[in-house]
């Protein structure tokens, strides 16, 4: 009995969603998406898009093999663009009216009086939502599965991946509308406050993760900062040694040929400005440490927040990360990096400290501020990259998972003890 | 098995085997919110319906009669609840396996067909495909929408969706079916083909569990029928024992029709004055609810009411009539009618629904908590 049960529900879920023009639009237009992206591919020279060539120094496949091209391309544009966004948008709208439908007066009663437990009902109408992203994520990628095989030659069955994550990501969207539905029975609430408890994600996730980049950034000025100093005291320490060795009566043999080399003009004006940077790197770095401490709090409060709840923005995150390995994105990093490295050259500033052979002494005082990290330096975005690849599954799945438990044991409960 | 005292209330086959009952309630109750806001919209409802029969269950609007049904079908949760239906607890699963329902207002998938519809709900009963697709061409066919049963639903109308309703009720083969407002939208000749329908599942030995406004259209079917007032029962029974006791006989004098044609009637009949003031409360009769005639007891021992110029008598023995009749033509008194008077439905609804110390209709809907 359960088990013709439990079909009827599910061909009752097909042809509703067969009933709705909102699935086949959104399957349409997967297609579409899958279509395009077999359009794209890589070579040597850079990008071919159809027929037209796009000549490219980073995004070719010297540095990006077609594999990582073509799953980043699936990550960035079908995962994170496509069905994390407007797919989702248009499942919810499909799936906002299930359980309002099904508590409606009138329609309640009927399936109420059937021999079937209101749990099951409730899990079974649940799974059945879900059923839409599992059938368009699942078709989205078996196409994007066949066309990076066909266009890039490249088989990648990770790919798949995609579809319990994306549908584990929709699913922590669709209790909190399941939970709405049942306490509002309204499909346009249930739609409009899911969306804004997304929103609210999204805004607790940018958050974090902008506190997250500048408590990086702090670490990284405050210990640079730190090396700075401390190189500064060596070069100081060693400028001074020399000096005294030469003012010395019968001056002992040279311990640097660099610094033996320099005139003693040379050598006052290298000693001349050390003390001063010294003198404004001591005062500096405490302050930068306050600063850094203080954001790292903010940081640690964002953090704990997300905590419980869902973290929709990391789990289709972790798409990426079991797909591409960092490894598979340092020669196209390194490029940007010294990419930029070469604009700012061309813009007359010098390179920044990190691209600088080591050893090497400033002859004069640093015009630019010597701690200034930018948000795109190559160093805080390896670390910000690593910091939040190194997030446990735990932490991404466990905690959202439990929250989706909650979520629904609400609704359930809610459905159990209601009189319809 | 022994009777208890509330069983005094029912039929001797009733009360004493209990394996008859398809459904044997027990101290019903059910209590909406709490506190303040608190509605007492069933009190202590103790009902039996047997196998085989068509059981009306009928009372004002708010009376708690879907109430009461949706319990039955674990829609609704008892705050108190005794007894059993179809041998389990109230509220058991198992027991709906074997219940089809047509809820009041009832909503199918309008994506759906008409085949459809049947199709689902049997399958939510757990009937296999194959019994499934017989029955349903058979249904179809019983309830007049054999052509219209590949037409989606939000194409019919109100009376082709009850027959869709009923249909799918019938789809479990049931031994209880419990049809609310099964006849609601639908002409003429639909309610008659409905009426057959449930004559038919009664032929079956099947039970079938009326509820409905159209107190006409009970009659015609019902073999008890009870009747819900306020959350409580107030009758029960065959419509038969329900009137037995107030039958009566009612005889026409060739009188003026007159608010004093009354006081004149009584003075003939009773060969003395009529009090001065009529405030006496009326008879029990249904019809007489809303009057204030003057009563007086016969020397034949006989109950009288005097409605302006018409006698009451609260008898159903031809017999015990003549008496008077051959009083009032010895008086010369010109009789235009005799006519034994068997009240209707209606009239046992009114009359229970009715205060009987104002005369006034009790209020509708559940007494507040």
């Amino acid at each position: 009995m359960i088990a013709i049960q439990t079909w009827a529900l599910i061909v009752d879920a097909y042809r509703e969603l067969n009933s709705r023009k909102l699935f086949w639009l959104t399957l349409g237009l997967s297609a579409l998406i899958a279509g395009v992206y077999g359009l794209v591919g890589v070579n040597e020279a850079g990008i071919k898009v159809a027929w037209f060539q796009w000549n490219n120094d980073i995004l070719n496949s010297k540095l990006v093999p077609p594999a990582v091209f073509y799953k980043q391309l699936f990550v960035g544009l079908g995962i994170q663009l496509w069905l994390g966004w407007a797919a989702t948008i248009l499942a919810l709208l499909s799936t906002a009216g299930i359980i309002p439908d099904l508590v409606a007066s009138g329609s309640i009663e009927l399936t109420l009086s059937k021999p079937i437990s209101r749990l099951r009902l409730f899990a079974t109408k649940y799974l059945t939502g879900l059923m839409f992203v599992a059938l368009q994520v699942g078709l989205f990628t078996g196409a994007c599965f066949l066309v990076i095989g066909l266009r890039g030659g490249v088989w990648e069955p990770g790919l798949f991946v995609a579809v319990p994550l994306v549908l584990f990501f929709f699913s922590l969207l669709f209790c909190v509308c399941v939970l709405i539905g049942m306490v509002t029975r309204s499909t346009v609430a249930a739609l409009l406050l899911t969306i804004l408890f997304w929103l609210v994600l999204f805004l607790v996730d940018l958050g974090e993760t902008s506190l997250h980049l500048f408590r990086q950034r702090g670490d990284l000025i405050v210990q640079r900062g730190e090396a700075l100093l401390e190189r500064r005291r060596a070069e100081l320490a060693d400028l001074t040694a020399e000096k005294d060795r030469r003012a010395a009566a019968t001056p002992p043999p040279a311990t640097s040929p660099d610094l033996a080399g320099l005139t003693d003009k040379q050598l006052d004006e290298r000693i001349a400005w050390r003390p001063d940077d010294i003198a404004a790197l001591s005062e500096r770095i405490p302050k930068e440490r306050s600063s850094r401490d203080t954001i790292a709090l903010y940081h640690g409060v964002l953090y704990w927040v997300k905590t419980v709840l869902p973290k929709v923005g990391e789990t289709k995150g972790l798409t990426e990360r079991y797909l591409v390995s960092m490894a598979e994105l340092e020669p196209m990093r390194e490029a940007q990096a010294e990419r930029r490295e070469e604009r700012r050259e061309n813009r007359g500033q010098p390179r920044r400290d990190t691209r600088r052979p080591r050893g090497t002494m400033d002859i004069i005082r640093p015009a630019m501020d010597p701690l200034g990290v930018p948000a795109d330096d190559p160093e805080l975005t390896r670390r910000v990259e690593a910091d939040r690849r190194s997030r446990s599954e735990w932490w991404i799945l466990g905690t959202s998972g439990a929250f989706q438990l909650v979520v629904l044991a609400v609704a359930a409960g809610l459905f159990i003890r209601r009189d319809f | 098995m022994n009777g208890t005292p509330a069983d005094s209330q029912y039929p001797p086959d009733m009360a004493d085997d209990r394996s008859q009952l398809v459904l044997d309630l027990k101290g019903v109750d059910k209590v909406y919110g709490r506190g303040r806001r608190a509605v007492h919209a069933l009190r202590g409802i103790d009902m039996r319906v047997g196998k085989g029969e068509i059981f009306g269950l009928l009372g004002p609007n708010g009376a708690g009669k879907s109430t009461l049904v949706k319990i039955l079908m674990t829609v609704i949760a008892p705050t108190a609840c005794g007894g059993t239906f179809l041998g389990r607890a109230v509220g058991d699963k198992a027991a709906l396996a074997r219940v089809g329902y047509l809820p009041e207002h009832h909503k199918f998938p309008d994506y759906l067909t008409g085949a459809q519809v049947l199709d689902f709900y049997a399958a939510l009963h757990g009937v296999p495909r194959a019994e499934r697709r017989k029955r349903a061409g058979h249904l179809l066919d019983l309830v007049g929408m054999a052509r219209w049963g590949s037409t989606k639903v939000r194409g019919y109308s109100k009376g082709m969706r009850q027959r869709i309703g009923i249909a799918q009720a019938l789809m479990n083969n049931p031994d209880v079916v419990l049809l609310d407002e099964p006849t609601d939208g639908v002409d003429p000749v639909g309610r008659r083909d409905i009426r057959n329908v449930l004559t038919e599942i009664r032929s079956q030995g099947r039970t079938v569990f009326l509820n409905s406004h159209l107190l006409s259209e009970l009659e015609m079917v019902c073999d008890r029928v009870a009747i819900l007032v306020q959350g409580r029962v107030v009758s029960q029974g065959t419509i038969k024992e329900l009137t037995q006791d107030q039958e009566r006989y009612e005889i026409e004098l060739g009188l003026p029709a007159t608010d004093g044609a009354d006081r004149d009637a009584y003075r003939l009949l009773t060969g003395s004055e009529p009090p001065p003031s009529a405030s006496a409360p009326p008879m029990p009769t249904p019809s007489a609810a809303h009057s204030a005639g003057l009563r007086a007891v016969l020397h034949t021992g006989l109950a009288a009411e005097f409605d302006r110029h018409i006698v009451r008598l609260r008898t159903s023995d031809a017999a015990a009539v003549q008496p008077v009749i051959d009083a009032l033509r010895a008086r010369s008194v010109t009789i235009r009618s005799v006519r034994a008077v068997r009240p209707s439905l209606e009239d046992l609804f009114m009359q229970a629904v009715t205060d009987p110390v104002n005369g006034r209709a009790l209020a509708p809907g559940a007494a507040p908590g």
